[in-house]
């Protein structure tokens, strides 16, 4: 990333004043800042998610409470009544129970796990092949820059849910790895075009023609000379792909592509209690709401990072 | 510009090939033999093999490829496997259902997005401004099939003003209750789009108002009204107009998740129903018809900006 500020601070404050404005700006966004510390508090409860479940709502996500009766005040209560219909939010069952009678805010605790592990890698999966693709198309140029750019123009011809649909049905297997490496081959388009902009901009400079004349290799002065400069703009597109990608992981188990039942995950769980939306709306609501809050501090902080790190687009 | 425009429509057809070709070469790896779906469950070997001979399931997968693009040249994309009836009239049969959810849905995103976005530009920083924002960010950060369900809880179970899904063709309902029917599906795919639009639209005035010619604009005391409208949101809108050919392109090839909740009898309903059924043709019809409109949409919208921006000429 070039430094806007170069000419006035350079002969003080080498290499740290645009670390340190980036961070001063950062700083003062304040729903930059509150979308962050959500994620770190998602991250810190869904890697502690068996221990939170145990001490915390003290039911199992897994466990079927059917016939159970609880005690809420001073009445017994059926957990699930005699037509079927589970329990709503109360003292115990904080956010109400599905139809087996499992506890939803241990079942969203434990989808939060699978979409975020999903979303996470998926991006990770999509940043190494648009990395790739976008820096030879741009580094190398013309024939090679034109066969890559169609290759990718064959890819966006897709419909990339129906191609995500029927990768994962072709797979006949639907383990987190599979949906991953579905997830992040079919987005790897926006930050692959986003990295050959760069590149394109980069590959002429004159600390790229400074590597060369000192004999560096192509492969060095693609991934060791211009790479570092693309850090920045690849941290905020990573974040906001992680929030497209925490959809697209909902969508595909909404349909029942994703993590198969009996593990929740946010989108399965959305679809098992859609035909009791109306009568039993909490089992649907509160999985939806993850995604959409989760969603939103992705976007937040991803907003918040492009304005930090990129002064020009406000 | 006409031997571009010959070169572009060669590179359509190209695509489309691809497109088909990578469809059928997925579903090749699905280990199911559609002959013993056609042949129910208790059809005997020399049955099944007599349909795979008929369906010419017994040929090598680049054949089976071959005979399909042949057939699909003439329009015919062949029978489906599960229902026998033709997939060609079956997808022209729900194109109105998804065109309808497309088009009106792009009427209202377009009346809500861009004016937020034109207006929170004009003031950044502003209150306005920001619960605009906020208000686009939240858009983009609901999952439709949900925000589709709370609709139908809402307004449909709860206020019973609107029916619980299903579609009404205007043939049969006439004009209103079309319209009734589709408000619910309308309102929550538009909600998800107006946030982009928001967002787009207030960054590129954002940026335009920065441009020279516009201080040159004030500077020669033209009114502001005049500037903002004549000069800032034309130019502004370029790449608005852009997103919305590839959007309203990606739409009408089917929107699965929006037609699934509201149980709309679209394509991508056809197409999704048609991958869990391991029915090749239907897939394959819709897959294609799907990818007609996204690479039209890349068409039009490049064409579309030689006629826009002057300073773009083709070779």
């Amino acid at each position: 990333m070039t430094d806007p500020d170069k000419h006035s601070h350079d002969l003080l404050l080498p290499n740290l004043s645009f670390r340190w404005h980036a961070w001063r700006r950062f700083r003062r966004d304040r729903l930059a800042i509150a979308g962050g510390i959500f994620i770190l508090f998602l991250m810190v409860i869904s890697a502690a998610a068996p221990l939170v479940v145990k001490y915390g709502t003290r039911h199992s996500p897994f466990q079927q409470h059917m016939m159970d009766k609880i005690t809420v005040g001073r009445g017994q209560l059926d957990v699930v009544d005699d037509d079927g219909l589970p329990m709503g939010p109360n003292r115990v069952f904080l956010l109400g129970a599905d139809l087996t009678g499992r506890d939803v805010l241990s079942r969203v605790i434990y989808g939060g796990r699978v979409s975020l592990l999903v979303a996470l890698l998926a991006t990770g999966v999509s940043l190494v092949i648009g990395l790739i693709w976008g820096t030879v198309a741009a580094y190398y140029g013309s024939f090679v820059d034109a066969a890559l750019s169609r290759l990718m123009e064959l890819m966006m011809a897709f419909p990339i849910l129906l191609l995500a649909i029927a990768l994962a049905s072709a797979m006949q297997s639907s383990s987190l790895l599979v949906v991953i490496l579905i997830i992040g081959f079919v987005n790897w388009t926006y930050i692959g075009r986003i990295v050959r902009g760069q590149v394109l901009s980069l590959r002429k400079r004159e600390f790229v023609e400074a590597a060369r004349a000192l004999g560096a290799g192509d492969v060095h002065i693609m991934f060791r000379v211009i790479l570092p400069n693309l850090v920045a703009p690849l941290i905020v597109y990573s974040t906001l792909a992680v929030a497209g990608n925490i959809l697209f992981e909902t969508a595909l188990s909404f349909l029942g592509l994703g993590v198969q039942p009996p593990t929740p995950s946010w989108g399965n769980m959305i679809r098992e209690g859609m035909s009791y939306y109306n009568v039993a709306w909490w089992i649907t609501a509160f999985p939806g709401l993850a995604i959409l809050l989760t969603v939103l501090a992705f976007n937040l902080l991803g907003d918040g990072l492009r304005d930090a790190l990129d002064p020009r687009l406000k | 510009m006409t031997a571009y425009l010959l070169r572009r429509l060669i590179w359509v057809v190209l695509l489309l090939a691809g497109v088909s070709l990578a469809t059928f070469v997925i579903f090749f790896q699905i280990p199911s033999n559609p002959a013993e779906l056609v042949a129910g469950k208790n059809a005997t070997p020399e049955m099944i093999a007599n349909i795979e001979r008929r369906l010419g399931l017994d040929q090598p997968w680049y054949v089976q490829y071959w005979r399909f693009l042949h057939r699909a040249i003439r329009g015919d994309l062949g029978f489906s496997y599960i229902t026998q009836q033709e997939v060609a009239p079956i997808l022209l049969a729900a194109f109105p259902v998804t065109l309808s959810l497309a088009i009106g849905a792009a009427i209202i995103w377009l009346a809500i997005g861009i004016p937020i976005g034109v207006l929170s530009a004009l003031k950044p920083r502003s209150l306005p401004d920001r619960l605009a924002m906020i208000f686009a960010l939240v858009g983009i950060s609901t999952p439709v099939f949900w925000l589709g369900l709370v609709m139908l809880k809402v307004f449909a179970d709860t206020l019973g003003c609107f029916p619980l899904g299903d579609y009404m063709e205007i043939s049969r309902g006439g004009f209103f209750s079309w319209m009734h029917h589709l408000i619910l599906p309308w309102i929550t795919l538009a909600f998800l789009y107006a946030g982009w639009y928001a967002r787009m639209t207030r960054a590129n005035m954002l940026e335009t108002l920065g441009e020279d010619y516009v201080r040159t604009a004030r500077a020669k005391g033209l009114a502001e009204g005049k500037v903002v409208f004549k000069h800032v949101l034309r130019n502004s809108l370029t790449p608005v107009v852009t997103m919305f050919g590839m959007d309203l392109g990606y739409l009408l090839g089917g929107a699965v998740l929006t037609e699934t909740v509201f149980g709309l009898p679209g394509i991508g309903g056809l197409a999704w129903r048609a991958i869990q059924q391991r029915d090749l043709p239907m897939v394959m019809g819709a897959v294609v018809f799907a990818a007609v409109f996204i690479i039209l949409a890349n068409l039009v919208v490049d064409l579309f900006y030689a006629v826009l921006d002057p300073r773009v000429r083709y070779r």
